[in-house]
């Protein structure tokens, strides 16, 4: 849900993931954590559906891509739901690499060992990627705080 | 200013804490199933499939083999009866032997 921002892609997503995992349950190896390996599908699935949405907004508009009308999590505290649509709206403008690991370690607070498991990189190339990620954030997020003069 | 645009942006990237996973809705659940079971029954393992066809292909040999052999009974009775007393007769000397 944090990393597509839109309810029904998120619903698509966990329908597809759930065929997959039924399918392809007998090739799982057991070389990593099925968890890792259910989070690498649905990574992968995810990024498949953002692609497809891509593909349809710019055909549609002719625009290469929209931002996101303003996205609530419904699991966010009420009091932070404001601050929050900022945030996921310049989470959605990162980098492909970027956003999958600040999703994963931030929003959905995994351990880096195993972030770095899903993405397929080592354990430093991850903190370097949420490095960048929170660099990249706080800059959008201050563009925005003087472009608009927020509170 | 730039201090309260530091504190504005301390807010927003802190905005996720506490917050809990997002749960889908039960209705999700029931289209999975439903989904999955269309898929058991659809999908049919191309071992299994081949295991089917060979099995198909000798019951289909063994019928056509039947049938030619019922064919030909039908067209020439008496050839079996004369083979059955020409197989008798040659027996015969031999349980004469043991006599």
């Amino acid at each position: 849900m944090a990393y597509l921002q839109n309810e029904q892609d998120a619903e698509e997503v966990t329908q597809e993931v759930c065929l997959i995992i039924f399918r392809k349950a007998a090739t799982f190896r057991g070389d990593s954590k099925a968890s890792t390996w259910i989070y690498r599908i649905t990574v992968n699935t995810a990024l498949a559906v953002l692609k497809r949405r891509r593909i349809r907004i710019s055909r549609a508009q002719d625009i290469p891509d929209l931002p996101l009308a303003d996205f609530v999590h419904p699991g966010v505290l009420i009091e932070r739901q404001e601050q929050s649509t900022y945030l996921y709206r310049v989470i959605h403008a990162l980098p492909e690499r970027q956003k999958t690991a600040f999703v994963l370690g931030l929003v959905e607070n995994l351990p880096r060992q195993e972030v770095a498991d899903i993405m397929g990189l080592s354990l430093k190339a991850v903190e370097s990627l949420l490095q960048r990620a929170k660099q990249n954030l706080r800059q959008k997020l201050k563009e925005w705080y003087y472009e608009r003069r927020i509170p | 200013m730039k201090q309260s645009a530091n504190k504005w942006i301390d807010e927003v990237m802190n905005s996720l804490e506490g917050s809990r996973r997002a749960e889908p809705p039960a209705s999700l659940l029931t289209k999975i199933e439903a989904e999955l079971s269309r898929e058991s029954i659809a999908r049919i393992p191309v071992k299994n499939l081949r295991w089917l066809m060979a099995a198909a292909v000798l019951l289909l040999s063994i019928n056509l083999i039947s049938l030619r052999i019922a064919q030909a009974e039908r067209q020439h009775p008496a050839m079996n009866v004369v083979l059955a007393n020409e197989e008798v007769e040659s027996l015969l000397p031999t349980y004469i032997l043991y006599e």
